[in-house]
């Protein structure tokens, strides 16, 4: 009975991962980019980004939604659900991550950037090679925390009829006469999927944590000067 | 469409989100007490809540209330469980902000009192709370517009506030672009306000504490 409940329910719950990942994959590279450019770009550029950014963490994310489900059609842009779901989520991501990429961008010192140029390495590799696996140890613990915040916000298809897990449990509860109980069994789903992501957050920020003590032990070398 | 339709659209939004945010304060209180008692269970009781509140999209709360609390037989009207539920789901967030304000208190202060026998509510009143205060008042200040954000939700069960009002315009032939990005506006500039407050109180305290050192 209650095994097939949750049964009945799982086809929505893949729909709400698949549509958690595809806004994550969007709107991720989309929010280092806003990063970069708040943290070196000039001036007008990080107007323009600053502005599409306040937008993005301002608007209620279900407005968002509408705006790119119903309001692009009247730019001549027609979604699907599924594409208008992950366009909005992605660029909500990326306006709410801007700022964990550029502050983590400028904690990095100075002086890597002139040592990595004193080494004669371009832009690109110093990017690469220096401060992007610096950087990815200070974003992946904020990142990893708000992919459970996008993971909720994608209980909002349901308002543009995708069927994901509310709109399953609300099909099951209306056609069962007991919306209570399926909706108790999502509610159940998404707090174990968002505990799930929270582990998973713990772990690496304790791997880093580890990982970052390693490397501040003192190196036992014969160029320490002050041995 | 008339004014009156959009005022009254307005006072939706702002009577949910008012009323929601003094739901959350209050049973916050419960929470952030429980949470920091000495009783095990009830420290745990409200690990339990903050967990399982946060855990679950509000969405889903909602749909819970709305559609599963009958009393004799007769749901919620939607305005009152939209304000049941985000209050409920607001204690967790505002109980943990008291919380953040209570604990930014050094304990060697407590331990001080405590040494000095000076009453727990006094030194509550007259040392703690005057401390925690500003974190709680930020804290409470990003809340609320989370909070008026979340107020949308409430389109979804038949609140006739901004979101829904927005939405049965467009249906009806309003420009989607012009009508939604509109909307969007509206909210930020109801935020706006609140915004600004916790700024600047969040700069109060950063200058009293360059003030102490």
């Amino acid at each position: 009975m209650m095994l097939e409940d949750i049964q009945a329910l799982l086809p929505g719950l893949g729909l709400s991962v698949r549509l958690m990942i595809a806004s994550l994959a969007i709107g991720l590279p989309l929010g280092l980019a806003a990063g970069l450019a708040l943290f070196e770009g000039g001036r007008a550029l990080r107007f323009a980004v600053a502005l599409f950014t306040e937008i993005g963490r301002g608007f209620p994310a279900l407005v968002t939604l509408y705006l790119f489900y119903f309001g692009l059609p009247s730019l001549g842009v027609v979604l699907d659900a599924f594409p208008a779901l992950v366009a909005a989520f992605g660029y909500t991501t990326a306006a709410y991550t801007a700022d964990i990429f550029r502050s983590a961008l400028a904690s990095i010192p100075k002086a890597q950037r002139e040592a990595a140029a004193a080494l004669a390495l371009g832009r690109w590799k110093t990017f690469l090679l220096v401060i992007c696996p610096q950087a990815v140890r200070i974003v992946l613990p904020p990142v990893i925390g708000f992919s459970i915040i996008v993971f909720q916000g994608t209980a909002l298809a349901y308002s543009i009829g995708l069927r994901e897990l509310v709109s399953r449990a609300y099909d099951q509860g209306t056609l069962r006469f007991d919306t209570l109980h399926f909706m108790l069994i999502a509610a159940g789903m998404y707090l174990a999927v968002a505990l799930g992501i929270a582990a998973v957050a713990r772990v690496v920020q304790h791997r880093i944590e580890g990982t970052a003590k390693i490397k501040a032990r003192p190196a036992p070398s014969t160029l320490s000067t002050t041995a | 469409m008339s004014a009156e339709i959009l005022l009254r659209s307005l006072g939706f939004t702002l009577l949910v989100t008012g009323a929601s945010f003094a739901v959350a304060a209050v049973l916050g209180l419960f929470v952030v007490a429980a949470r920091r008692s000495g009783n095990r269970i009830l420290r745990g009781a409200a690990t339990l809540w903050i967990t399982v509140m946060r855990g679950v999209p509000p969405l889903v709360w909602l749909f819970v209330v709305f559609f599963g609390i009958t009393i004799q037989g007769a749901r919620l009207t939607p305005v009152s469980a939209a304000i049941v539920t985000l209050g409920a789901v607001g204690s967790a967030y505002l109980g943990e902000a008291y919380r953040a304000g209570l604990e930014s208190v050094p304990a060697s202060q407590r331990e001080a009192l405590s040494a000095l026998s000076v009453p727990r509510w006094a030194s509550l009143r007259l040392v703690i709370l005057p401390q925690a205060l500003p974190i709680m008042v930020s804290a409470g200040a990003a809340f609320g517009i989370h909070l008026l954000k979340d107020t949308a939700l409430a389109s979804l069960i038949g609140v006739q506030e901004m979101t829904y009002l927005t939405n049965d315009a467009v249906q009806r032939g309003a420009d989607g672009f012009v009508a939604f990005f509109l909307l969007g506006l509206a909210y930020l500039a109801l935020s706006a306000p609140v915004g600004m407050l916790a700024r600047s109180i969040e700069q109060r305290v950063q200058r009293n504490r360059m003030a102490v050192a």
